[in-house]
């Protein structure tokens, strides 16, 4: 193998140990519409509510895509109390894009439905096959992206939700004493004012 | 070979740099790698896409460096190595304007009247470079675009932009419905005349029912070629227990080409995207330029799982492919129901094609009929998961005459992260059936094994070894051909 040939060898092994040292990203701006054709900014609709979120992408011509659905919604219950909510992007193309509602409904699949037609969303997150999920916190940023449902996948995201929840319960905590302080402070001021 | 260099120490600085730096910004990265070698050819092939990006609150940069050590043949047989940055922009995401200038995709509508996109799987990459301005309000959105496309490959050393796309997009919505409208000048070359698109579309939904529909017109600057015009409708109604969906086509004359025939509108083909491999070696390509034809389906939700009855037909306009129509009609069950059994997927599919049977003597049309069975099952086991999905399709060729294939897969899912494949097909053809198939490789067995594995929390990969059939791989009507292969394949993708 030439020293050419190799060199993007050497620039994926070079991104492999840099790995470690990448900070957690954020999530981009990006844009899905829903099953009536409104547009909606993903990072908006994340931040409705106040815990982690999985986006899980997928397509009607997928099977493991639908073999996976029912285990998300086990996950999903079983985390729900955390605020983790399932959020569901069809990229079907504009081809098959009018069948997803029928779909969603024969397949009883629960979750809120976006669609992805030109797969820019999808992408713009990493991924270049479905299934593909990205576990985004509750602050935003992308945990954790992987393509397919797994056992182990489950104990990662498992492990990234009760990370994230410590991290918003010390926060709220913080914030609860920074308060408490603000009062005391205040209550310093009053008296001195009431000298 | 320095600028590989150069775009490896690019990468590993920023990789170091994103890892170091506040919280003002942060660096993304993702690196697929391609390898392969076919031991027949005696080729090894090398690709890279290398993606950075730069991420801000409410900004973003980003560049694509890729590099072909050659390209896969599928792209084509004698392209030389080439490397470059293929993709480059900068994009400033303000509450409801957003801003893109260098490279960019856009949808417009349903695709009918523009539709850049990437899809590697299928060596399809038509983006824009220039600039998008899209807007967005509660009841209205607006887009503006200009840009020009890729000539050729981008897997080419020859990287030129010659085609220049401008237009606009607009939306309403009021209510429950909801109008939209598009137009599209395109500038070529060394040519005077401009090419001209514009469509409407309108779409209304309440409650269970929803109705689309969308027309475009498009002028053309060639002599021989008359004003196109495609229309699209569907309809559907969605209720608990079924659910209804019909769509009608009709497209003349409206195929968007560049100078060099690069497809940039996909008006919907009306057929479905199917998964089985047997089923998607043989679909109809969508031709914006003729055809007619619908689609229709119905399903069904019963204790005893659920059912698709799904038709479609597609003919051609003006008569050609010797005015027969493509046909297909499948019945799909799933069910969760089966004692032992996790899952049941099963299919059966008849579809008939024209195929042009006359060679050099000039096209003469004749009709391929398959009818395929699909058996899909997920069996859980005291660890894991076990896939096997069976497809058996029968052949029968006014040409070729009648022949039988099967195609085995079995997978094994461990909770640890990784899956192993083994994959099987046999064909009972002749040698003649063979040769007339297009098969150059005289072979009637195919194996190959696969193991993927996540590797850690940004990695993955896939290891192939075995040989792989010639064939289609098709998806949303646009088709590649995908040579024979026979030696070993790995993919790498990593994301940080």
């Amino acid at each position: 193998m030439s020293i050419r040939r190799s060199l993007p060898l050497a620039a994926a092994a070079l991104l492999l140990a840099a790995g470690a040292l990448a900070a957690p990203r954020k999530l981009p701006p990006v844009n899905v519409t829903d099953l009536s054709g409104e547009r909606v900014k993903l990072h908006e609709l994340l931040a409705e509510g106040e815990g982690p979120v999985l986006v899980n992408f997928w397509a009607t011509w997928c099977k493991p895509c639908l073999a996976e659905m029912p285990k998300l919604a086990e996950f999903a219950a079983e985390w729900e109390d955390a605020g983790l909510r399932v959020v569901s992007v069809s990229i079907d193309d504009p081809r098959s894009q009018k069948q997803v509602k029928p779909f969603v409904k024969r397949h009883k699949i629960d979750f809120p439905v976006y669609l992805d037609p030109n797969q820019e969303a999808h992408r713009k997150l990493g991924g270049r096959a479905v299934p593909y999920n990205v576990l985004v916190s509750a602050a935003g940023e992308v945990l954790r992206c992987s393509a397919g449902y797994r056992a182990k996948d489950a104990e990662a995201w498992a492990e990234l939700i009760r990370a994230d929840l410590a991290e918003r319960t010390a926060a709220a905590q913080a914030a609860a004493a920074v308060g408490d302080t603000a009062v005391i402070d205040d209550g310093g001021a009053a008296e001195e004012a009431d000298d | 070979m320095i600028r590989t260099a150069a775009a490896t120490a690019l990468a590993a600085a920023l990789v170091l740099a994103g890892g170091a730096a506040a919280q003002d910004f942060c660096l993304t990265a993702q690196n697929q790698l391609e390898a392969s070698r076919d031991t027949v050819e005696e080729r090894d092939i090398i690709e890279d896409w290398l993606d950075l990006g730069l991420l801000g609150e409410g900004w973003a940069l980003g560049l694509r460096y890729s590099s072909f050590s050659p390209p896969d043949p599928v792209v084509s047989d004698d392209l030389e190595a080439s490397e470059g940055i293929t993709h480059r922009y900068a994009e400033l995401d303000l509450d409801d304007t957003r801003l893109r200038v260098g490279t960019f995709t856009r949808l417009m509508g349903r695709g009918l009247v523009f539709r850049s996109y990437e899809n590697r799987d299928l060596r399809v990459d038509t983006n824009l470079d220039g600039l998008l301005v899209e807007h967005y309000a509660d009841d209205w959105e607006a887009a503006l675009l200009t840009g020009r496309t890729e000539s050729g490959q981008l897997e080419t050393g020859d990287r030129r932009r010659a085609d220049r796309f401008s237009g606009g997009d607009v939306g309403v919505s009021r209510g429950p419905l909801r109008l939209g409208a598009s137009f599209l000048s395109l500038e070529r070359p060394d040519q005077a005349a401009r090419p001209e698109i514009m469509g409407l579309r309108a779409s209304f939904g309440h409650g269970p029912l929803q109705l689309d529909w969308e027309g475009a017109r498009l002028l053309h600057d060639e002599p021989d070629r008359d004003e196109g015009r495609g229309h699209v409708l569907e309809g559907s109604y969605v209720s608990d227990r079924f659910s209804l969906y019909a769509g009608y086509k009709r497209y003349r004359e409206v195929a968007l080409l560049t100078l060099d025939r690069k497809l940039m509108n996909q008006p919907p083909a009306l057929i479905h995207d199917q998964r089985a491999t047997l089923l998607n070696r043989h679909p109809h390509e969508l031709d914006p330029d003729d055809e007619e034809g619908l689609l229709a389906d119905l399903s069904l939700t019963t204790p005893a799982g659920s059912f698709l009855v799904s038709y479609a037909t597609t003919k051609s306009i003006a008569g050609a492919r010797g005015g027969g129509d493509y046909r297909e009609a499948f019945l799909e069950w799933d069910t969760d129901g089966l004692p032992a059994l996790e899952h049941l997927h099963a299919i059966v599919d008849f579809q008939k094609l024209p195929v042009d049977a006359g060679g050099l003597a000039g096209p003469r049309w004749e009709w391929d009929h398959y009818l395929t069975l699909v058996l899909d099952t997920r069996l859980a086991l005291p660890r894991g998961e076990l896939v096997a999905i069976w497809e058996h399709q029968h052949k029968n060729g006014e040409l070729v005459g009648e022949y039988d294939d099967e195609f085995l897969t079995l997978e094994y899912e461990d909770p640890a992260g990784w899956t192993l494949s083994v994959i099987g097909e046999t064909v009972n053809w002749t040698r003649e059936q063979q040769l007339l198939e297009g098969q150059q490789r005289d072979r009637d067995v195919w194996l190959g094994a696969q193991v993927a594995a996540t590797l850690g929390e940004r990695h993955e990969a896939r290891l192939f070894a075995g040989q792989r059939r010639a064939g289609n791989i098709c998806i949303g009507g646009v088709c590649r051909y995908e040579p024979a292969f026979d030696g070993v394949e790995l993919v790498l993708v990593s994301r940080f």
